[in-house]
This record gives C-alpha cells, sequence and structure tokens, in this order.
C-alpha cells in the first residue's frame, strides 16, 4: 500500500534519515520502535509532507506523494494521528473533530463519523462540548485517534498514542487500534512501548539513527535477543 | 446634553472605521503573525474603488461598496501574493518592510492616476438628516456606515465560529502543521485571509469616504491609529479590535470636543497606554491565538 525507498532526510543540517527502506501492505498493522531522536516522528512528518525528502521515493497505492502538498495527501487517504495529540485547546471536542473532517462535504458521512467515533470511546460523546485543553491526557488521546479517523483514511499514522497513558488507558487504546485495523484500516503505528506494539503488529521495523537496523514479523522480533536487550529491558 | 451625543456619535462613526481597518490587521497577525502595513492603503484603495464606480462608471453607491470589497479583496491576494508569500518562511520582522514598501507604491500609483487633490465620493444619503427627539442630529451616511459596520463585524464572528473555512482559519492560527495534518489548505487560508482582511478595509473606506473626502494618504494616519486599536485590543482578538476601535474613536471625538481640537490625535494614544497599563495583554487579548 504504501512504499519508502531511499528516503532521506535533512533539518537544515542535520541528518536525520539516512535512506529508509519501509513498506506497508494493506490490512496491515506494521510497527516502528526505536530510541528518542532515532527518526520515528520524521519518517511519519515525511509521509504526510509536512517534510520533503532530499532523495527517495514514497510510493502510495502506486502513485509518487514525496513532493506531494499536505492536505492532497491527506485526500489520498493518509491521516496522521500527531505525537503529544496536539488537541486544538480552545476548541470543543465537537469542532476539534470536525476538523479531522476539514476535506469531507457530505453532512451524512460526517455525521456517521461521529457517531463512529462516539462508538469507539463512549467517553467522548459525554465531553462533545468541552474544550479540548480541558480533557485528561487520556481523553485527549482518544479525541485524537478519533479526529485522524474522521477523514476515513485507508492508511493511519500512530505517532506514540500510549505516551503518559495509564495502563488501563493504554488497554483501551490497543483494543481501539485491533478494532480500527479489523474495520479495514492499515495502520503504522509509531512506539516507545515496543512490547505492546510489537505485540499487536504483523510486521515491525527497529529504527536506530535514522536507519532502519531490523525488519522482520512482530513476533520473532519479540524473540530477537537484540531487541530484547534494547527495547523490552531484558 | 446635545455636544455630548453628537460627539458620540462621531466618535462612533470614526471608531467603526478604526475597527474594520484593525480587524484586517489582527486576522493577519493572530493567524499568520504577519504585520500587514498594507491595510490603510486598501482602505484607501476601497474608497476610490467606490468612486470609480459611481463617478466613472455612473454605478449606485451601495452597489458601489460590494463592488469595492470584492474588487480590493482581490487586491489583497495580489499583495499577498507580492509582498508575502516570496518571503514565508523569514523572520516576521521582514513582512513590516515587505507590506510597508508595496503600501507606499500603492499610494503613489493612485496620487500619479488621480492626483493628490481631495475627491468627493458622492452617497445620496450623505446629506439626508436624521434628527431624534432634537437632541442628536446625524446624516443617514453616518447611521448606515455604523449599522453597516456591525453587520460585518457579526457576519465575520459568526463565520470564523460556525463555517469549515473559519475552523480552518482558527486552526492555522493554532498550530499551522496540525492544521496541515487535518487536511487543511494553509495556502488556501492565507488567501482567505488576505481577501477578508482587504474587503474589511475597503468597506470602511467606501463608508467613511461619503462623510468625508477622498486622498491618496488618507490611509497612512489609519494605519498607525488601526495598530494602536489592535494592540489596544489584544493582538488577535476581533472582538477586542472592535472594541478599541470606537473606544479610540469616541475618545479622540469627545476629548476634541471637551479639552482641545489639536490634541485630538494623541488623546487616543493616550488611552491607549492607559489600557496598556492596566492590561498589557489587550483588552480581550490573551497570549496568542485567535479570536
Ligand atoms: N525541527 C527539528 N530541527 C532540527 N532537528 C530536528 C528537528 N526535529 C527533529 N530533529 C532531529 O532529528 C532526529 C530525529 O527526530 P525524531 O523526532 O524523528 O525522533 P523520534 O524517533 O520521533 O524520537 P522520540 O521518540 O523522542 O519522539 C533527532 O536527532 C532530532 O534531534
Ligand atoms: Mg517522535
Amino acid at each position: 500500500m504504501i512504499e519508502l525507498s531511499g528516503i532521506e532526510v535533512y533539518y537544515g543540517r542535520v541528518y536525520a534519515l539516512k535512506g529508509i527502506d519501509l513498506t506497508v501492505n494493506e490490512g496491515e498493522i506494521v510497527s516502528l520502535i526505536g530510541a528518542n531522536g532515532a527518526g520515528k516522528t520524521t519518517i511519519l512528518n515525511t509521509i504526510s509532507g509536512l517534510l520533503r525528502p532530499v532523495a527517495g521515493t514514497i510510493r502510495f497505492r502506486g502513485e509518487d506523494i514525496s513532493r506531494t502538498e499536505p492536505h492532497r495527501i491527506l485526500s489520498l487517504g493518509i491521516a496522521q494521528v500527531p505525537e503529544g495529540r496536539n488537541i486544538f485547546p480552545d476548541m470543543t471536542v465537537r469542532e476539534n473533530l470536525l476538523l479531522g473532517a476539514y476535506q469531507v462535504r457530505d453532512e451524512h458521512v460526517i455525521r456517521k463519523r461521529l457517531e463512529q467515533a462516539h462508538a469507539l470511546f463512549p467517553r467522548l460523546a459525554e465531553r462533545r462540548g468541552q474544550l479540548g485543553g480541558t480533557l485528561s491526557g487520556g481523553e485527549q488521546q482518544m479525541l485524537a485517534i478519533c479526529r485522524g479517523l474522521m477523514s476515513g483514511p485507508r492508511l493511519l499514522l500512530l505517532d506514540e498514542p500510549s505516551l503518559g497513558l495509564a495502563p488501563l488507558i493504554i488497554k483501551q487504546v490497543v483494543e481501539a487500534i485491533r478494532s480500527i485495523n479489523a474495520g479495514g484500516t492499515t495502520v503504522l503505528l509509531v512506539e516507545q512501548n515496543a512490547r505492546m506494539a510489537l505485540r499487536i503488529s504483523h510486521r515491525g521495523y527497529v529504527l536506530e539513527t535514522g536507519k532502519v537496523v531490523l525488519a522482520d514479523t512482530g513476533a520473532r522480533l519479540l524473540e530477537n535477543d537484540q531487541v530484547r536487550a534494547a527495547y523490552l529491558g531484558q | 446634553m446635545e455636544l455630548f451625543v453628537t460627539q458620540l456619535a462621531n466618535g462612533l462613526v470614526i471608531g467603526m472605521t478604526y475597527a474594520l481597518v484593525a480587524i484586517g490587521l489582527t486576522l493577519i497577525y493572530g493567524i499568520f503573525h504577519i504585520i500587514n502595513m498594507t491595510q490603510g492603503s486598501l482602505y484607501m484603495l476601497g474608497a476610490y474603488a467606490a468612486y470609480v464606480f459611481v463617478s466613472g462608471a455612473q454605478g449606485n453607491y451601495f452597489v458601489a461598496i460590494v463592488f469595492a470589497m470584492v474588487a480590493v479583496g482581490l487586491v489583497g491576494l495580489l499583495f499577498e501574493r507580492l509582498s508575502v508569500r516570496p518571503l514565508l518562511g523569514r523572520n516576521h520582522l521582514v513582512f513590516i518592510l515587505s507590506t510597508f514598501g508595496l503600501a507606499v507604491i500603492t499610494d503613489n500609483l493612485v496620487m500619479i492616476g488621480f492626483g493628490p487633490e481631495p475627491l468627493r465620493l458622492a452617497s445620496p444619503i450623505a446629506r439626508k438628516f436624521i434628527n431624534v427627539q432634537d437632541v442628536l442630529f446625524l446624516t443617514q451616511q453616518k447611521v448606515f456606515l455604523i449599522v453597516f459596520g456591525v453587520a460585518m463585524i457579526v457576519l465575520l464572528t459568526q463565520f470564523l465560529k460556525r463555517t469549515n473555512v473559519g475552523r480552518g482559519m482558527r486552526a492555522v492560527a493554532t498550530d499551522q502543521n496540525t492544521a496541515a495534518l487535518m487536511g487543511i489548505n494553509v495556502k488556501q487560508i492565507y488567501r482567505v485571509t488576505f481577501f477578508l482582511g482587504a474587503a474589511m478595509s475597503a468597506a470602511a473606506g467606501a463608508l467613511v469616504g461619503a462623510v468625508f473626502s477622498i486622498e491618496p494618504e488618507m490611509g497612512n494616519l489609519l494605519i498607525i491609529k488601526s495598530f494602536a486599536v489592535v494592540i489596544m485590543g489584544g493582538m488577535g482578538s476581533v472582538p477586542g479590535a472592535f472594541l478599541g476601535g470606537l473606544i479610540l474613536g469616541v475618545s479622540e471625538s469627545l476629548g476634541g470636543a471637551y479639552l482641545t481640537v489639536e490634541y485630538k490625535d494623541a488623546f487616543g494614544l493616550i488611552v491607549m497606554i492607559l489600557v496598556l497599563l492596566l492590561r498589557p495583554q489587550g483588552l480581550l487579548g490573551r497570549r496568542m491565538g485567535l479570536r
């Protein structure tokens, strides 16, 4: 569904991605793990069009999107739930969700997706009139995920959805990711919580300082000695 | 009593003019953190566009206002393309220079085209009076200006609050990257914002141009005062620009009537300083963003 080949990205003089090859097939959950500063967020922002690679291509459903603008990339079917959620704090829960559906013109579709969001996290339905900035961290993450789904994406990019959440909330988020995937949405998941991510993923990539160092199925990566030592604390 | 009421009404007329120009400034600052110095020239162009429509094309004055808003709105798009787009990503201070330069060029082009002497923009209601209880005499033009200005501001705030594009503008004001991830075309938001800002200024020019006279440099002092209004109301706050404009207009008008006319332009700035001493963030301002 999406294929990155030889992607290189700079921030000014900082060489952040040093030739990334990565594929996500339709229907998969693929996770991307790595230490702080490895370049995970950079990969997602490059896919979303916020950053321009200096070399390499990104093909999404056959089309090269490495030079496409962010709003066009969203309309092709790629949505991102950014690191730190980036909820619009002065807008209500409902307004945040409507922003996720910015390009959707059909009122019926918007209403249906709002209902789906409320079904996925009933907590959001109770808080639809509350300002985004006053939500708890867990609620903000739920809102960010639902906002990302409002455009009806084929591919959902999730950047550290478990960050700073209590175990019980993480469980809910994991369930939500599974059910989103079961509903037909392909997922590329960036996580620090490697155990959780690899357990629910079909495949995974391990990233170190801008390079892919390991790529395998989720189950095999969980068994891998290198991964166990570096990311699972064993 | 009569003097007071009349001066109050005149202050509201001037204040509404400040408010309309300041709204363009505050919108553009609130969303993009750009200070658009062409706002005074756009106000002047609004007056001249209406003049051309009425005197040149023998058009109806009220249609001329709409014509001026649309035509100058398009000029606003052109100005964005010329003085903002090529410099995006630079330090925000460069926009003060680039837009100021464009404003000087614009004023001089109009001076070449129309001459420096004042012209009269004719309105059918400029010499019709309204008499309220023998206390308040006011031309219908002034009443119309206030009503039209209030309507514009109400429409704009509702647009920002309720429409999809208005929501998009608020989102871009808060966080451009996240807004882009929502599928918002940020360049399009630039265009919409500069169009709206220009159209608001043009409306002010077309309205107040029929109260006084019009001349190529009519926007020069106005941009400075509108800037004071924006600071006083709170940078980025539309209701703040409205309130600040009215306060400035009324204090100038009352100060001019009861204290001394020579220092009329100073009273407004004194009021601004007093407001900022009490509320450094402005009347309705918070730290950042668009309201
Ligand atoms: N805006 C920026 N300007 C300069 N360097 C940056 C910028 N953003 C990221 N970097 C650098 O690029 C590298 C990759 O950063 P990135 O945010 O992609 O890491 P990450 O894997 O997402 O880390 P984390 O797990 O902490 O979120 C880091 O060395 C970082 O310092
Ligand atoms: Mg990151």
